[in-house]
């Protein structure tokens, strides 16, 4: 097979680790014999290829056994965690818990109940006689439905796999990632959020979703 | 070894990995732990984080080898990883990096004309390139790997790979021309 001189240039990186087929290097060598261009471009990158013995020697690889000794205690405190009541399950739990009791306490309601009323009051009194109202009916403006999802990703996840997964459900990610790995998405006129949950939940790159309140 | 060898012995390793098998893990993790270190400290630049990391992406091959589908290779699979970690990483300690960090390396002392051999000229010149292009000199001539290959870790094209390859080599040229102005200043 012939190759012209940018396929020929290509493969100088290749030819150098041994990654050509036998027809491919053939190929090479056969060119390289009359082409000085390529025997030089060949020489450059090979004093590049030559210096990777010496940067290796700087790097301070540390201890094998340690290092593998330490990903299996590893291995053995997440697997604990997981199995463990205070589970990224339970977490999520304690986190809706815990805004449900602040947010919707009879006695947060209330407060919040008697600021909207000074509110309304102090408005209406100082309002001009003469204002005219519209409704937002009356402009053709259309509510949007926004459905907010607390989510956490598979750590093995993929940029690219995240990206499918939110591009099929037109979602964004308007938060995060926080110190927990958690973000925010956000889907614009979701039909049903028990569907969009499902396809999340279903993802081998979803390990926790629900829907942010 | 046979690269071809190799890549079926990895698929066969994670497939006993998937299946919880803790001597194949340790052969796994033998035949990866020195490239995936390699690759984690030249990204990270630290050794105590490089090796944190390192520890998170053979966790995450234990409890993902369940999930690995054999879409691509085991290498570029556990390099997906490590990238993903090494990234994570990186933005959570930039805050915390300090000016000296940045420092060019061509003002890194004045450059000592006994201290003429080529090889150390060029190593400093590799150090002025930027991550990226240092990055995918590392992919091919330490890592061995094909441009297909580094274009599933990076998800780019591999025709975006084999540009960057040779403007990497051009940033060289021009880093050791920037370097060799220095040389003659003295």
């Amino acid at each position: 097979m012939k190759y012209d001189a940018a396929a020929l240039k290509e493969m100088i990186p290749l030819y150098i680790n041994g990654r050509l087929s036998d027809s491919e290097r053939a190929a090479f060598e056969a060119a390289l014999a009359s082409d000085p261009a390529l025997k030089q471009e060949l020489a450059e990158f090979e004093e590049i290829a030559a210096l990777y013995p010496d940067i290796e020697e700087e790097i301070p690889f540390p201890s094998s056994d340690r290092v593998f000794s330490r990903v299996m205690d590893n291995i053995d405190a997440q697997e604990k965690k997981a199995a463990s009541p205070d589970g990224p399950g339970v977490l999520f739990e304690k986190l809706a818990d815990l805004i449900r009791t602040t947010f919707f306490s009879p006695r947060v309601a209330w407060a919040v109940a008697a600021v909207q009323l000074v509110l309304l009051v102090t408005l209406v009194g100082t309002m001009p006689d003469t204002q005219d109202f519209e409704t937002l009916s009356s402009g053709g403006a259309t509510t949007a439905t926004v459905l907010k999802i607390n989510i956490v990703f598979e750590e093995d996840a993929m940029e690219k796999d995240i990206r499918a997964l939110l591009n099929q459900l037109d979602a964004g990610i308007v938060a995060g990632p926080m110190a927990n790995g958690l973000y925010v998405i956000e889907i614009a006129q979701s039909p049903s959020p028990d569907d969009v949950l499902k396809v999340l939940l279903d993802s081998k790159f979803v390990r926790l979703a629900e829907p942010k309140y | 070894m046979n690269k071809g060898i190799a890549v079926a012995r990895e698929a066969r390793l994670l497939e006993k990995v998937a299946a919880g098998d803790h001597a194949a893990f340790r052969e796994l993790y033998e035949s990866m732990a020195r490239s995936i270190y390699f690759y984690l400290y030249r990204i990270l630049r630290d050794e105590s984080l490089a090796e944190d990391v390192q520890v998170e992406v053979f966790t995450q091959v234990w409890k993902g080898a369940g999930r690995f589908r054999g879409q691509s290779q085991v290498k570029t699979w556990i390099f997906g990883i490590a990238r993903n970690l090494a990234m994570n990483a990186l933005r959570k300690h930039r805050h915390h990096a300090n000016i000296d960090d940045y420092r060019d390396i061509a003002d890194d002392g004045q450059p000592n004309p006994e201290d003429a051999d080529r090889r150390r000229f060029l190593q400093k010149a590799m150090d002025m390139l930027s991550d990226k292009h240092r990055d995918v000199l590392d992919y091919v001539f330490y890592q061995q790997m094909t441009y297909q290959e580094i274009a599933d870790i990076l998800d780019i094209s591999e025709n975006t790979v084999k540009t960057r390859v040779f403007y990497a080599k051009a940033a060289l040229r021009k880093a050791i021309g920037k370097l060799g102005v220095k040389r003659d200043e003295i």
